[in-house]
This record gives C-alpha cells, structure tokens and sequence, in this order.
C-alpha cells in the first residue's frame, strides 16, 4: 500500500514508456511524419542488427566497458584507501577527488577539449616537452586516440563518485578487524587482501555493476566532443539511438535499437550477478 | 541494489519512450496542408513571433521590430518568443509533435520543408502581391518554395566567399580571383603550397571548429555542385549517381587533399585567420564585420574555387514561415512589415547579411558595385548560389552528406563516404513513399 505512489510514477513514467518503445519497434513511426503508421513486423530489428555501424557502436561500448570497469573501480579503490587514512590532508585529498564529480560533464568536455587540442593544448605540450616531441597524439582528431581520451575523460569524471561509495564501505569495517589481524601479525598487504576486500565484497559489487551499466549507457562527452566520429571510432549505442531517433526522426527504429540494447545490458547485468554473488546475512 | 541498477536501465530507455509516446498523441492529428490568406485579419487578433536566440544583434533587432510593428497598427498584436539557437530544431519538432507551432515561425533555410510537408505550416502563396515577389531577391524566392507553393520567406540571404588578404596574395605571388575568373580547384591548390612556403603554418581556414552540423552541408556542398555532382536528383527522387556520381567524388577528392597535405587548420581558438596562421578563410557572410575591423582595406573578398562547372555558393538563411493554426492574413502582416526597407536595413545591420529586397541591398555601399561584397549580391544574381534541395527529405540529405563530409575530412576513402550517405538518403526517401506532396 505504502509504496502505491511510488509505484504509479514508476508504472507511468517508466514502465509505460518502455511498453511503447516495444510496440512502436514493431511499426514505422516517425516524427513529424503525416503518412499513416503501419505494422512492419521485425523489419526494424532486421535493419538494425544488419547495419554495420551498430555493431560498431556496440563493440566500442564493449571496448570501453572492458577498460573503465577495472580501471576506475581499481582507481576510486586506491583513492579511497587514501583518503580514508588518518593524515592530515586526507579532506583536502577527498575534496579534490571528488571535484570532477560536481563539474557538469558538458563543461568538463570543452575544457579537455581545449587541452586536448593536438597542436596547442596544454596535453600535447606536456608529452612534447618530456619526449622532445616524440609522443604527441592526435587525440580526438584521431581515430585511434579518440577512444582513449574518451576513456581517460571518463574516468577522470567517474571516479570521484566510485570513490565515495566505497569510503562509506571502508568506513563500516570494524575497526576490530584490523587490531585483530596486526596482533596475529598480518602485514599492511595481508591486511588488504584478508580483510579489506572481503569486507567490500558487497560495496565493490554495486560499485562494479554500477559502472558497467554507466559504461554501456557513455553518452554526454561523446556527443559534446566527437559525436561518434572520427570515423566512428567513438561511436556508441546510445549516440546511435539519439542520432537515429531525432536527427533522422526514425522513432520506430530507435526504439528497436532501445530494446536490443535493453535487452543486452540485462543479460550482461544478469550474467555479472550470477558470477559475482553477493553475501546476504 | 537490484532495483536501482534495473530502475537505471529502464529510466534511460524509458526516456526514448517518452518521447515516442508524444509522437504517437501528435502524430495522427495533423491534417494536410490548406490555409492561406483569406484578405481578412480575424478580429483581435493576437499572434505570436517565434525567433531563434542566436546571435545578439539580431535577436536586439527582432524585439525592437515586433515593438515599432505593434506601435505602427492595432488590427495586429505580437507577441514576441525566443528560442535557444542550439535546442530550436528540437523545440521546433516537439511543436510540430504537439500540433502547437506558433503563428509566425522562423526556420532555418529548406528544414521549412519538413513541417510544411507534416501539415505543421501553411503556404502564404495567396499572401504575396506580384510586386512584393518581384521585389525580392530571386534567390529568396527560390528558397520558400516547395511543391509549388510558397512556404516561407527569409528577410535577408546568405552566401559564401574566401576571405583573403590583398598582402597575403602578394607575398605568395599568387594572383587575384574575381568571379569572372575564379581560382580552379587545382590553380587554389596550388596556391595553398604557395602560401604555405610563403610562412602561413595553416593555410586554409575551413572553420573547422564549426564542427559536423548544418554548416558542413552549407559550407560544403557548393564543391559537389561546381564539380557537377548534384545532391539529389532533379525530381528529388534518389541520391544515387548524383552525390556519388564520379564528378562529386573528383572534386571532393580535391577537398580531401587540402587536409592530406596538412594545408587546413584546426581553428579551434576560431582565430587561425586573424592571427595569421591561414591566408585564406573559407566562410559566410557573417565572418565580414569581424575580418574587415582587423584587416580594413587589405581584405579581399572572392568567390570560392572553381571545380569545372564555374564556382558555386550556397544561399539561404532562416526565414519566415506561418503555423498552421495561425491566421494567415494577420501573421503575413507582420511578415510584410519585416520586409519594408526600413525594417531591412535594421535587419542587415545586424546580422550583416544580404537584405532580402533586392533595391534595399543594391542600396547599400557594402553591396553595391564596388563595394566589398558586391560579390555576395552578383552571386545571387548571377545563378552562382543554389538553394539546399527544396525538399523534406532536406533534413535526412543533409545529416547524410556533413557525416560523409566529416568522414573525408577525416580520411575515409571520398567514394565509400559517399555511397554510405547515398544509401541513408535513398533508405529515408522510400521509408517515407517518397515525401509525396502535401495535397
């Protein structure tokens, strides 16, 4: 009873949608279109699956998935380890951390934009000035280093958030724990493995399918820096799906790519949970 | 934890849905296109003036149009509505999902199309006297008209040009173009090497920084018509064998090399051309008031390069169109207003581009014989500018050709870049029977 309310919003703003993205996969609907709508069967799902550039897209959500999950994950870890130790500037640390959380991404995307800029932003200077011009990559303007500076944005603005979840994690560990282990004279590194990750086993977990499922969804800084390109090398599915369902007006096909796509994740989410256990007390 | 990775997933296609399901309310209701003037204006007659909030000058002169219009008649009140130049076409479309477009609506050159062609607009043929027409810049015309009807009209033109300097030709010993006798594309590139071991690190300025968007198809598709490509066909029908056809793959060949030889700058500070890194600027009207404060008499203006069929500009810029709730004959009031000499010259001022009125442009110094644009007036009258396919297969056309644009910018093999947008185009054409005409 008490959750009614909560479940009406649900019913009408979620669910309903998704019901309607389901049955309009199956028709030709457009956007300011006044031809009448027709019934078209799995056409769109035929376009979609045998179009090349989803696929693409696809594989670069699956490239980037497989580098940010561990990377970012490990990373707010270690930031969190830090912080969370009693030294003096361990707010002044966390604030820092945390900043690139706050800053709206659009922005942060015009500024690595310009530091990104592979004739005078301030990255390249950098790199050029310690290999006397050896490694200066053509960053967004190329199609091999665009993915990866999409990459490094990502991480950079993600982790912060990561870093959070898994302090308060840290910070539920029983203080206990670790007098116990240094008086059964267990090192800083046993400590580590034997007592801190068990104990995030569950933190860690949520952080990591969080991220996988933020992963696949990389949306903003692809669309405010490349838009997909250079030649689809940042493509994504979700790019994709806006660029089809309002730059194209295909509302029908968007809609199947935002079922297959529904469906992908959670097989992808479902199978995480099958290997990765949570423990229920 | 379950629930809010799954209410994750559901919220993020739950947004698609939304969106969908305001098609499926608006998309059944609208009706084809019929209206027009009756020669009446509804009594009290209230009606409201959509403008896109883009450059502040413009926007300043619209609100101090829409205020002496109210002042100068009472039969007609408008209200004035602005609209983030960024989020417009998106506005524009729920609006149009909604069944809810304004009385008097700007909209950017042939995207028009798509909303006369979905019953969203009305034509304003039977609004226009002969005179008013002929007064106007063929080019203006050409622009508003779409299955026989006219549908919007702009109150100044576009075009295009290379800005360069009369220094910067001598020091490279590069001779100067006229429209009579532009550069060829292989005479320009051969210029460019000039420039280039003359000192300039980037030559060419292609405003790259504009980014993939409208302004690639604008900027861009005068060197598919020069080369003798086309768009589209003729009856609007297919793309194949015209924008992939062998002379708009030669001549975008050439555009490619100017980036392979490192000739292009990035232009990301928008400033490769006022600081001295370009010698030439290849860009709009709307460049002219910032290059002419910097260089002064040593600017020159002139035609973009001649790719074998004579150069080719683009044409074009927001223009007027009426809702298909509005009353005609008090929106094509206001319309009218905007095209009276007065109001022209407020307008051109502002925007610095080329007034609708043909007398009204030949009136101005700037425009007339002699004058430093001269050029964007002659090439509207000359036949030089061609309109972006009067079609509502525009929109389609044109996200297809900037992305294949981008693409050879970027290196892609000119054909492949090019049958890909062909194949998007033909897709779109025959999943909408065609785009037959509003009846």
């Amino acid at each position: 009873m008490f959750s009614l309310p909560g479940l009406i919003l649900l019913g009408l703003f979620l669910i309903l949608p998704f019901v309607f993205a389901i049955y309009l996969s199956f028709t030709n609907q457009k956007l300011a279109s006044p031809l009448p709508v027709r019934w078209v069967g799995f056409d769109n799902y035929h376009r979609v699956l045998t179009d090349g550039d989803f696929w693409r897209a696809f594989a670069n959500n699956l490239l980037f998935a497989a580098v940010v999950v561990p990377v970012q994950t490990g990373l707010a870890l270690w930031m969190a380890i830090l912080v969370n130790k009693r030294i003096r500037a361990a707010k002044v640390f966390r604030a820092i951390f945390f900043l690139p959380v706050v800053v709206v991404m659009t922005v942060a995307a015009v500024i690595w934009f310009l530091l990104l800029d592979p004739n005078r932003g301030l990255v390249n200077g950098f790199l050029g000035a310690i290999t006397f011009g050896a490694v200066e990559p053509g960053w967004l303007q190329s199609t091999l280093w665009a993915m990866p500076a999409i990459i490094i944005i990502s991480i950079w603005q993600g982790a912060g958030f990561q870093m959070i979840i898994l302090l308060a994690g840290l910070q539920d560990i029983p203080q206990e724990l670790y007098e116990a282990a240094s008086i059964d004279g267990a090192t800083k590194r046993q400590q580590f493995f034997y007592v801190t990750l068990p104990q995030l086993r569950n933190t860690l977990i949520f952080v990591i399918t969080i991220t996988m499922i933020l992963a696949f969804r990389l949306f903003d800084q692809v669309w405010a820096l490349t838009r997909g390109g250079p030649l689809n090398s940042t493509d994504t599915v979700m790019v994709q799906l806006v660029d089809t369902g309002f730059e194209r007006k295909q509302i029908a096909v968007a809609s199947a790519i935002a079922v297959i796509f529904f469906v992908v994740v959670l097989s992808l989410t479902l199978i995480q949970r099958i290997f990765l256990k949570e423990e229920r007390s | 934890m379950r629930k809010l990775s799954r209410g994750r997933i559901v919220a993020l296609l739950g947004t698609i849905g939304v969106a969908a399901t305001l098609t499926a309310c608006g998309g059944g209701s609208d009706t084809a296109a019929s209206g027009g003037c009756d020669g009446n204006i509804d009594a009290g007659a209230g009606i409201t003036v959509q403008w896109h909030q883009g450059a502040e000058a413009e926007v300043k002169a619209v609100q101090q149009m829409v205020k002496s219009f109210n002042a100068s008649q009472s039969d007609v009140k408008a209200t004035l509505k602005l609209v983030p130049e960024a989020d417009y076409a998106t506005s524009l479309g729920g609006q149009a999902d909604s069944d809810s477009v304004p009385d008097v609506v700007d909209t950017d050159a042939s995207k028009a199309f798509t909303y006369a062609w979905s019953g969203d607009l009305q034509p304003i043929t039977n609004c226009v006297s002969d005179e008013q027409k002929a007064a106007l810049l063929p080019s203006i015309v050409r622009q508003g008209t779409y299955a026989n009807q006219l549908w919007a009209l702009g109150m100044f033109d576009s075009g295009l040009a290379m800005y360069t300097t009369k220094s910067a030709l001598k020091k490279a010993n590069v001779r100067t173009p006229s429209l009579e006798e532009p550069w060829t594309a292989e005479e320009f590139t051969a210029a460019l090497g000039e420039f280039k071991k003359a000192g300039y690190s980037k030559p060419l300025d292609l405003k790259k920084n504009y980014g993939q968007g409208e302004y690639y198809s604008y900027g861009f598709a005068p060197i598919v018509w020069s080369s003798g490509g086309n768009l589209l066909s003729d009856d609007y029908s297919t793309a194949d064998g015209e924008l992939n056809s062998d002379a708009a793959v030669k001549g975008l060949t050439v555009f490619q090399s100017w980036f392979k030889s490192g000739y292009v700058g990035d232009n990301t500070d928008d400033n490769d051309f006022l600081s001295g890194r370009s010698a030439v600027s290849w860009v709009g009207h709307w460049t002219y008031n910032d290059y002419k404060a910097k260089f002064g008499d040593d600017l020159l203006v002139v035609p973009l390069p001649d790719f074998g069929e004579g150069p080719r500009t683009g044409q074009g810029s927001w223009q007027w169109a009426v809702g298909s709730n509005a009353d005609a004959d008090a929106a094509w009031k206001f319309i009218e207003y905007t095209l009276q000499p007065e109001q022209q010259k407020i307008i051109a001022t502002a925007s610095g581009a080329i007034p609708a009125v043909t007398a009204v442009a030949e009136a101005d110094p700037k425009f007339g014989p002699g004058g430093d644009l001269e050029l964007y007036v002659k090439q509207h009258e000359e036949g030089i500018s061609v309109p972006r396919p009067t079609t509502p297969a525009y929109n389609t056309v044109s996200n297809a050709f900037n992305q294949a644009i981008q693409d050879i910018i970027d290196g892609r093999d000119v054909k492949e870049s090019l049958d890909d947008a062909v194949k998007t185009i033909d897709q779109d054409i025959q999943d909408n029977d065609g785009y037959p005409d509003p009846s």
